[in-house]
């Protein structure tokens, strides 16, 4: 299974998403890129992540995102 | 029923509204806080709420521009159905679509089945290669000031397609002459030439870049494109969006170092 850190690259391979704490404040994600990492994560884990959850503090860093997908069941 | 917004949180609480209502990443609204503000310091935002739906309806220059939020594309056509009846029957909406090409398709069918065509299509361009050598000085080229705002103007609606291009107003114009993102190189008093950016984090958007017709093959967007990658030196990603079939500029780019993303904005024109 695609680690978040591998979606995230997929998308922008020119960042270090690690060395970052808030990626959209940084300037590495904006809100397109949200749309596509959403997207892609529903298809990567077989979820389907709730309107109610597509809010920039749950994509800020990897660990939000992480917390994000244990919210729908996954590691 | 079509109301004005009347404020942010308004228009903030009728978006959650819909969020609450199983909505996924089906919108094209992504305004920032700041640009809500302002068009709503303008009465220029509209809203029409349906069920599990919200349209935001911004007034542009003699048009508006359509934006979405809705739960599915069930409620996102019946939403776009019951625009037919509020609008002046000569008024012209515009909504830009944007994303992955094949992520679009399903949105794009909704707006054609409910009166809208295909007006234009942009793609994104992306430079990430580390910075080149440039020039300390372009001897030319210089930061735009207050009392350029208004040339600027104009010249920016000589040359842009209002549907297309979102051609910035003047107070846009004068916030970025304040932040020293719009360079220009000056031609017999008048503007030659200019180029205006944006920079969020380690990324720098190229929104225009334009050299007037008369004084063109002179090097000057070679020398105001040179001057931006200077001062924005510090960045790791350089974006903007073209007209797809716009293949000179798109060479243009491809030379600069720009290659194709992802990410297109289909624009979608229905007349009411």
């Amino acid at each position: 299974m695609q680690t978040v850190e591998d979606i995230l690259k997929e998308i922008r391979p020119e960042f270090d998403f690690a060395a970052s704490e808030n990626f959209i404040d940084d300037g590495m994600l904006d809100s397109y890129d949200i749309v596509t990492l959403v997207s892609d994560l529903d298809k990567a884990y077989g979820i389907s992540i709730s309107g109610l959850d597509i809010v920039p503090e749950n994509f800020q860093n990897i660990a939000s995102i992480q917390k994000l997908l244990r919210k729908y069941g996954k590691p | 029923m079509i109301q004005p917004v009347q404020n942010r949180a308004d228009l903030l609480e009728a978006l959650e509204q819909v969020r609450r209502a199983g909505a996924g990443p089906a919108t094209n609204w992504f305004a920032t806080p700041e640009r809500i503000e302002r068009w709503i310091g303008r009465n220029s935002l509209f809203c029409l709420p349906g069920d599990r739906a919200l349209l935001i309806l911004r007034r542009d220059r003699g048009f508006h521009r359509v934006y979405h939020s809705a739960a599915d594309l069930e409620a996102l056509s019946a939403v776009l159905r019951s625009l037919s009846g509020p609008l002046n029957a000569e008024d012209v909406l515009i909504a830009d679509l944007v994303g992955r090409p094949q992520d679009l398709e399903p949105v794009i069918g909704i707006y054609r089945e409910n009166g809208f065509s295909e007006h234009n299509c942009l793609v994104r361009m992306t430079r990430t290669a580390a910075p080149e050598e440039v020039a300390e000085i372009e001897p030319d080229v210089e930061f735009a000031g207050p009392a350029d705002v208004e040339s600027v103007v104009a010249f920016l609606c000589h040359l842009l397609d209002p549907y297309t291009d979102q051609i910035p107003d003047e107070d846009e114009i004068r916030e970025a002459v304040a932040l020293g993102k719009l360079v220009m190189v000056r031609r017999d008093d008048s503007l030659g030439g200019l180029l205006l950016f944006e920079t969020v984090g380690v990324t720098s958007h190229l929104r225009y870049w334009y050299v007037d017709d008369t004084v063109r093959n002179r090097g000057i967007g070679a020398r105001l494109i040179r001057h931006f990658f200077r001062l924005t030196r510090s960045s790791r990603r350089w974006i903007l969006w073209v007209a797809s079939d716009n293949s000179d500029a798109i060479a243009k780019y491809r030379h600069y170092g720009f290659r194709p993303d992802a990410l297109v904005d289909r624009i979608m024109i229905g007349r009411r």
